[in-house]
C-alpha cells in the first residue's frame, strides 16, 4: 500500500519529465536545418580562443547574443561530444563528461558550437569557437584569499582552497572565526601545502604567523609580512613592513599603500628563531617581496632607497618617486651564509617600480610586476606583469596584461601555467586569471577562474588575491588553525638587533 | 448543583445599567475579589483582545516599527532577504537559518509600519498561546495574568531595536510549541519517549540552532510536573541528545556563526537585566500555584474569599508592576530613548522628511549639551544641517539648535571613521548629497567592511561608480542587489538605464556626483572639509549645497576672511539676497579687519542695513550685560540664533524650558 502510494508521484514525475523532453527540438534536425551564421557567439566569461589545462573544471558560460532556446555542443577529436540544451542562455556542463572529454583530448582542439534561434525563428549556427587543450596539466588546487573592496578595516576575509577540476571550494581559514581578526598572505613551499605559513592579525590575541610543517602547527608570536620558503623548508625569509595607506581622489582605486619602513628577516624553522642579515635589512633601504630561486641559491627581492627623513609626515615626501629595483643575494645553505647584493634590474633603468618577483620552477623565468611607483602593484592601474629571461636578462611584457592592475601571480609546479589576479573586469574588484606560459616565456590569452554559475562574477563584489597553485589539498583543518591562533602558547621571537643592523625605533 | 455566576455584565459590548455601575463603585473587598475572579474566569478573550490591541497600538505609535529598517545593520548582523537559489540553500541547509530568515522578512515588512506592528503582535500572541498551552498540559498552575508577562519581556526586547534578539524569541515560541507536541505524543514506554525526544530535539536544532536546546529543558520541566517517575530518564535522554547533536554540529558545522552569544553576557547593555524578571516570575508562580488550588478544588468562592482576594490582588499587583516597569523602561530609559531618537533621525533622513528632522532641534538629547557631547548629538546635528539646507534655511537658521564652534557634524569626516553604522550611513549620504564621491566611497567601503554588504550601501556605491565612469563595477553592485526585495526596483531601474546606455538626469544623485567629480589630487586623510568642498566647488561652481556647507564650515571655525572671500559665489547660485548669517559674519569681519574686508570681492547683492544695526545692538547689549555678569545667558533669548552670539561666546546652549 505504502509502495503504491509512493509509486504514483514518482510515475507522474517521470511522465511530466518525459513530456518536457517531448517539446524539446531534436538536435539532429536542428543541425540539418540550421543556417550557418558567420558571427561568433558572445560568451561570458570569455572562453574563446584560449589554452586550457586538461584538468580544469567545466568552463561554464552564458551566451549573450543567443535567444532563450539554445543548443551547445562541445567536442574534440575523440570521446563523445557534450550536447547541452538550455533555455536560460547558460551552458553548464556535466562534470563527469567534461572531465573525460578533456582528459582524452590533451594537446588537441576543443570546439564549442552554439545553435540558437535567428530573429526569424529559424535555427542558426554561430561560427564555432576553438580552444586548445594543453598537454601540460596545472596543479589540482589553488589557494587564494577573498577580501572586500576594503579600506581601513579588514574583517570579512577568508582563505579558500579550490579543487580546479571540480570547481569546488572550501574554507582554509575564515577571519570571522578569529573575530575580530584578519588573515593575511599565505605562502607555500614549492606549491606544497604541507609546508606553509599564514599570517594572522587579531585584536585580542595580537599578531602571529602560523607555520604548518607536515601537519604540525607552530604559532610565532610576531608580525611578519610577505614570505618565501627556501626549497629545503628549513628557513623562510619574511618581510617586516610598517604598512601605511592613504586615500587619493583622482585615480581608479582610491587607496594607496606604502611601507614607511621595511626589511627582510630570516626565520629558522628548525630553531624557531628570527635573525636579520645586514645586506637585506638596511637603514636607508626598503626591502620587501622576497622570493627564493628554485635551487635555493639566490634570494630575489625588491628594494628602494628611503626617500624621506621625516617619518611623521603623512604621506611621506617623494612617495610618488619611490621606485623599487629588483635585487638578489646569493645564499649558501650548507654554510648558512649570504653573499653580496646584486642588482637584477634597476628602477633607474626602467623608471618604474618593480615588485612581486616570482621565479618559474625551472629557474628560467622571473615574473614580476612593473608599475609607476611604490610597493603595492595591486592598487595601481599601471601595474602589468613582465617576464625576464634569467639567462639573457631580457624583459618582456606579458601579452596577458590589460589596462587595469595585474598582480599576485604564482607559477604552477610544472612551470607551464600562471595564476594572477587582475582587475580587468571593472577596475576595482580583482579576479583570478590563468594563462599558459610557453618555453619562450610567451603567455596565452588568459581566462578567468571558472565557476559553476557563469554569471557568478557579475554580482560578486569581493576581490580575489594571493592565488597560489597547490599540489594537494591543505591538510590542516580550519579547526586546528583557529585553535592554534587562539592558543596562548607559541614561540616568542623578538626581532633581533645585531651589531650590523641599525636600530629602527620610529 | 453549582450555580454559575452571572457573567453577562462583563461581556464585551454589554452595557451596564447605572445601578450596576454604582454597585461596582461601592464594591466591598468580598465583591472585589469576586469581580476579579469572575473577570479572570469569564472574560479571558476580552483580556487577551485588550492586551494585544494595546500591544499593537503601543508598538505602532510608540515603538515605531519603521525604525527596525534603519537600524538593520547597526549591530553588524544585518537581516537581508534574497530571492536567489543560493540564499534559499543557505536558509534550508544550515541549522537555525530559518529563524534568521523569518527575522529578515520581518525587518523587510517593517517598511510598512502597521505590518511590522502586526507581525510583532502576532509573534507575541504565539508566545502567549504556546506558553499557556504548555503550562496547562504540564499541570503548571499559574494565574492567567502571568502568561502575559513573557509578552512584556518580548516588548522590552523590541525596544532595543536589535533584531539579533528575535531569533531567540522565535526559538522560544517554536521550542514551546514543540514541547506541546511532545506533551501530546502518546508513547508506550521510556524508550519510545526518548526516541520522540531525540526526533523533536533534532527538529528543534534544525529550526533554531543552539537555542533549540530549550526544547529539552521544557521536556524535563513537563515530565517533572506530569510524569515525575520518569523525569530522571528524560533528563538523561536530553543530555545524551544534546551531546549527540553537538558532536554532529562540531563535525559538520564547526563554525556556526549564526548566534554569537557574547551579547547575552554583556551587562553593559540593558537587555540582560530583563532576566531579573525571571525570579520575580518564579515567586509569582509559586504564590499563585499555592493559592489558586483551593479555589478550583472547593469551587466555593465565598468560603475562600480571603485567599482568592489576596491571590488575585497579588497577581494584579505583580502584573501591573511588571507592565508599568516595562513601559516606563521603554519610555524613560535614556539609552533606549536616545536610540529611538537616533532611529527617528535616520528614518526621517532616509525618507527625506526634512521638516520632521527640523523638529529634532529641540530633542532631549541636547539637554546635557555641551557637557555631554555625544555621538548622537553629533549625528542629529549633521541631519539638522542637511535638513536646513534642503529647506533653504542653512544660511539663515543654522544656529537655531545647540552647538559649539565645531564643524565635525557638517560632514562627519572623522566620526564616519570612528563611530558606528548610523554615522557611516549619514556620512556617506552627506557625501553623496554634496557630490563628494571620494569621501562617500571611502565611508561606504568602511561601513561595508564592518557591517557586511548592506544593500543600501551597495546602491550608493553603484551610483558613485556610475558617476566616476566605472559602469561595469556599478553593474556588479547592482546585480548583487537586484534580487533583494525592497531594493530590487531601484537596482533594476539603474541597471536598465545602464544597459540601454541612456544618460542619467543631471538633477539626480548620479548627475550631481558626476558634475562635482574631484579634479584636484587630494589626499583625503589630510584634506580638511574645506579642502574637499573647495575642490568640489572648483569642479562645479553651481553646487549650492557645497557652497553653503563651505560657508557653514568657515563660520563654525570662525574663518571670517575665508567666508568673506567666498561671498562672490552668491551671484552664480541664484540667491535673491545675502543670507543673514553671511551678512553678520561679514559685518564682524569688517569691524575686526577693515583693511582686509575692503579687498574682498563682494557679490552684486547689497548688504542689508539690518545686519549692521543688529551688530551695534548686540555690542551695546553685551556692554550693558557685562556689568551685571552672565551676558551669555541673558542674551540667549534675543541673539541666540545670530552669528554674533556664536562668534562672541563660542557656544549656543539649548533653550532653557
Amino acid at each position: 500500500m505504502i509502495l503504491r502510494t509512493l509509486a504514483y508521484p514518482v510515475l507522474i514525475g517521470m511522465a511530466l519529465a518525459s513530456c518536457t523532453n517531448m517539446f524539446r527540438p531534436s538536435f539532429s534536425s536542428v543541425e540539418k536545418t540550421c543556417v550557418i551564421d558567420t558571427t561568433r557567439p558572445v560568451i561570458s566569461p570569455d572562453y574563446a580562443n584560449i589554452t586550457i589545462p586538461s584538468n580544469i573544471g567545466p568552463l561554464n558560460f552564458s551566451i549573450q547574443n543567443a535567444s532563450a532556446e539554445t543548443f551547445v555542443r562541445v567536442s574534440s577529436a575523440s570521446e563523445k561530444p557534450i550536447l547541452l540544451y538550455t533555455k536560460n542562455k547558460k551552458a553548464i556542463f556535466p562534470l563527469k563528461q567534461w572531465t573525460s572529454l578533456l582528459s582524452a583530448n590533451a594537446g588537441k582542439v576543443l570546439h564549442i558550437e552554439v545553435f540558437t534561434h535567428a530573429p526569424n525563428g529559424a535555427w542558426r549556427k554561430f561560427r564555432p569557437l576553438a580552444d586548445t587543450i594543453a598537454l601540460e596539466k596545472t596543479d589540482p588546487y589553488i589557494i587564494f584569499r577573498t577580501v572586500g573592496v576594503l579600506y581601513n578595516f579588514s574583517r570579512d576575509l577568508c582563505i579558500y582552497q579550490r579543487d580546479l577540476a571540480k570547481n569546488r571550494e572550501s574554507e582554509v581559514l575564515n577571519a570571522l572565526n578569529l573575530f575580530p581578526g584578519c588573515v593575511n598572505c599565505h605562502t607555500l613551499q614549492n606549491n606544497d601545502p604541507s609546508v606553509a605559513m599564514i599570517h594572522v592579525r587579531t585584536q585580542d590575541l595580537g599578531n602571529c604567523a602560523i607555520v604548518v610543517n607536515h601537519g604540525k602547527l607552530t604559532k610565532i608570536k610576531t608580525k611578519l609580512g610577505y614570505t618565501s620558503w627556501h626549497p629545503s623548508g628549513k628557513i623562510a625569509v619574511c618581510s617586516v613592513n610598517k604598512v601605511m595607506q592613504c586615500f587619493r581622489s583622482v585615480q581608479s582605486d582610491l587607496r594607496d599603500a606604502f611601507d614607511l619602513t621595511s626589511g627582510l628577516v630570516v626565520y629558522d624553522a628548525e630553531k624557531g628563531t628570527i635573525v636579520t642579515v645586514p645586506q637585506i635589512y638596511q637603514e636607508k633601504a626598503l626591502e620587501t617581496w622576497p622570493c627564493f630561486s628554485p635551487n635555493g641559491k639566490y634570494l630575489y627581492f625588491c628594494s628602494a632607497p628611503v626617500l624621506w627623513d621625516d617619518y611623521t609626515t603623512f604621506p611621506p615626501k617623494n612617495l610618488e618617486k619611490l621606485q623599487y629595483s629588483l635585487m638578489r643575494i646569493p645564499y649558501d645553505q650548507t654554510t648558512n651564509t649570504w653573499g653580496p647584493l646584486d642588482t637584477v634590474l634597476s628602477a633607474n633603468t626602467v623608471k618604474k617600480s618593480m615588485t612581486e618577483p616570482r621565479i618559474s620552477p625551472n629557474g628560467k623565468f622571473l615574473l614580476f610586476c612593473m608599475h609607476e611607483y611604490g610597493p603595492s602593484p595591486y592598487l595601481q592601474k599601471s601595474s602589468d606583469l613582465y617576464i625576464m629571461n634569467l639567462e639573457t636578462r631580457s624583459v618582456e611584457s606579458l601579452t596577458a596584461n590589460s589596462g587595469e592592475a595585474e598582480s599576485w601571480h604564482s607559477w604552477s609546479s610544472n612551470g607551464s601555467w600562471i595564476a594572477f589576479s587582475s582587475k580587468r573586469d571593472n577596475g576595482i574588484m580583482a579576479r583570478i586569471y590563468f594563462c599558459k606560459i610557453d618555453r619562450e616565456g610567451r603567455s596565452s590569452k588568459p581566462f578567468i577562474m571558472p565557476q559553476q554559475d557563469p554569471d557568478f562574477y557579475g554580482s560578486y563584489i569581493k576581490s580575489y588575491n594571493v592565488p597560489e597553485f597547490s599540489k594537494s589539498r591543505f591538510s590542516v583543518s580550519q579547526n586546528a588553525l583557529v585553535r592554534t591562533v587562539k592558543s596562548l602558547s607559541g614561540q616568542n621571537v623578538a626581532m633581533p638587533v645585531t651589531g650590523a643592523t641599525p636600530v629602527r625605533q620610529r | 448543583m453549582k450555580k454559575k455566576p452571572d457573567t453577562r455584565a462583563f461581556l464585551p459590548g454589554k452595557k451596564k445599567s447605572p445601578a450596576e455601575v454604582s454597585s461596582h463603585t461601592n464594591v466591598q473587598p468580598r465583591q472585589a475579589a469576586r469581580t476579579i475572579v469572575l473577570f479572570r474566569r469569564c472574560n479571558r478573550p476580552l483580556q487577551i483582545s485588550l492586551f494585544f490591541a494595546l500591544f499593537f497600538f503601543f508598538i505602532l505609535y510608540h515603538v515605531l516599527p519603521g525604525l527596525f529598517t534603519v537600524f538593520n545593520g547597526v549591530f553588524r548582523y544585518s537581516y537581508i532577504v534574497e530571492l536567489t537559489k543560493g540564499y534559499a540553500a543557505s536558509v534550508f541547509f544550515v541549522p537555525g537559518q530559518i529563524s534568521t530568515a523569518l527575522v529578515a522578512w520581518f525587518v523587510l515588512s517593517c517598511r510598512v509600519p502597521w505590518l511590522g506592528a502586526l507581525i510583532l503582535t502576532f509573534a507575541s500572541g504565539c508566545l502567549f498561546t504556546a506558553i499557556f498551552a504548555f503550562c496547562k498540559s504540564a499541570n503548571i498552575r499559574s494565574a492567567f495574568f502571568t502568561f502575559f508577562i513573557p509578552c512584556l519581556f518580548f516588548l522590552a526586547a523590541i525596544f532595543q531595536y536589535n533584531a539579533q534578539y528575535f531569533p531567540f524569541i522565535i526559538a522560544l515560541i517554536g521550542t514551546t510549541a514543540l514541547a506541546c507536541v511532545y506533551q501530546h505524543v502518546t508513547v508506550r514506554n521510556n524508550f519510545y519517549r526518548s526516541i520522540v525526544l531525540f526526533g523533536l530535539s533534532c527538529v528543534s536544532y534544525y529550526l533554531f540552532s543552539t537555542p533549540g536546546f530549550f526544547f529539552c529543558a521544557l521536556a524535563i520541566i513537563n515530565d517533572g510536573f506530569s510524569k515525575r517517575k520518569s523525569v530522571l530518564y528524560t533528563a538523561g535522554a536530553s543530555v545524551a541528545t544534546v551531546g549527540a547533536i553537538l558532536l554532529f554540529k562540531t563535525a559538520y558545522f564547526p563554525f556556526d556563526r549564526s548566534y554569537p552569544l557574547q551579547w547575552l553576557f554583556d551587562f553593559a547593555k540593558p537587555i540582560p537585566y530583563l532576566f531579573a524578571f525571571i525570579p520575580v516570575l518564579a515567586v509569582q508562580n509559586a504564590l499563585s500555584s499555592v493559592i489558586l488550588r483551593p479555589i478550583k478544588k472547593t469551587a466555593r468562592v465565598a468560603s475562600t474569599q480571603r485567599l482568592p482576594f489576596a491571590a488575585e490582588l497579588a497577581n494584579v499587583v505583580m502584573a501591573t508592576v511588571i507592565t508599568v516597569f516595562t513601559l516606563s523602561f521603554a519610555t524613560t530609559d535614556i539609552p533606549t530613548k536616545t536610540l529611538r531618537e537616533l532611529g527617528k533621525t535616520l528614518y526621517y533622513v532616509k525618507y527625506e522628511q526634512w521638516e520632521n528632522v527640523l523638529s529634532l532641534r529641540n530633542s532631549f538629547v541636547f539637554d546635557g549639551f555641551p557637557k555631554h557631547h555625544s555621538n548622537t548629538q553629533l549625528m542629529i546635528s549633521s541631519a539638522l544641517y542637511r535638513a536646513l539646507f534642503h529647506t533653504g534655511l542653512l544660511g539663515s537658521d543654522m544656529l537655531s539648535f545647540p552647538q559649539v564652534c565645531d564643524p565635525e557634524p557638517l560632514i562627519l569626516k572623522e566620526s564616519a571613521f570612528t563611530v558606528y553604522f548610523p554615522a557611516w550611513v549619514l556620512g556617506a549620504e552627506v557625501g553623496v548629497d554634496l557630490g563628494l564621491s571620494l569621501f562617500a566611497e571611502k565611508v561606504c567601503g568602511e561601513a561595508m567592511e564592518n557591517m557586511g554588504p548592506h544593500p543600501s550601501l551597495c546602491l550608493l556605491r553603484s551610483q558613485i561608480q556610475i558617476s566616476r565612469g566605472n559602469e561595469t563595477c556599478a553593474e556588479t553592485y547592482l546585480n548583487k542587489v537586484k534580487n533583494l526585495p525592497g531594493y530590487g526596483t531601484m537596482a533594476g531601474s539603474l541597471l536598465r538605464t545602464l544597459q540601454r546606455r541612456e544618460s542619467f538626469p543631471d538633477t539626480g544623485t548620479i548627475g550631481r556626483l558626476k558634475s562635482s567629480l574631484e579634479k584636484d589630487s587630494l589626499v583625503l586623510d589630510h584634506a580638511s572639509p574645506a579642502d574637499l568642498l573647495q575642490s568640489t566647488l572648483k569642479s562645479n561652481p553651481k553646487n549650492k549645497m557645497a557652497f553653503e556647507y563651505l560657508m557653514a564650515y568657515y563660520l563654525l571655525t570662525r574663518q571670517l576672511g575665508n567666508a568673506a572671500q567666498n561671498l562672490y559665489r552668491l551671484d552664480d547660485l541664484g540667491y535673491a539676497k545675502i543670507p543673514p548669517l553671511y551678512e553678520q559674519a561679514f559685518v564682524i569681519y569688517q569691524k575686526t579687519a577693515p583693511d582686509s574686508a575692503r579687498m574682498v570681492k563682494l557679490p552684486r547683492l547689497p548688504l542689508s542695513k539690518t545686519a549692521f544695526d543688529d551688530c551695534d545692538r548686540f555690542l551695546h547689549t553685551l556692554d550693558a550685560y557685562s556689568h551685571y555678569g552672565e551676558p551669555q545667558k541673558a542674551m540667549r533669548a534675543e541673539f541666540g540664533t545670530s552669528y554674533y552670539y556664536l562668534y562672541t561666546f563660542g557656544i549656543i546652549p539649548p533653550v532653557q524650558s
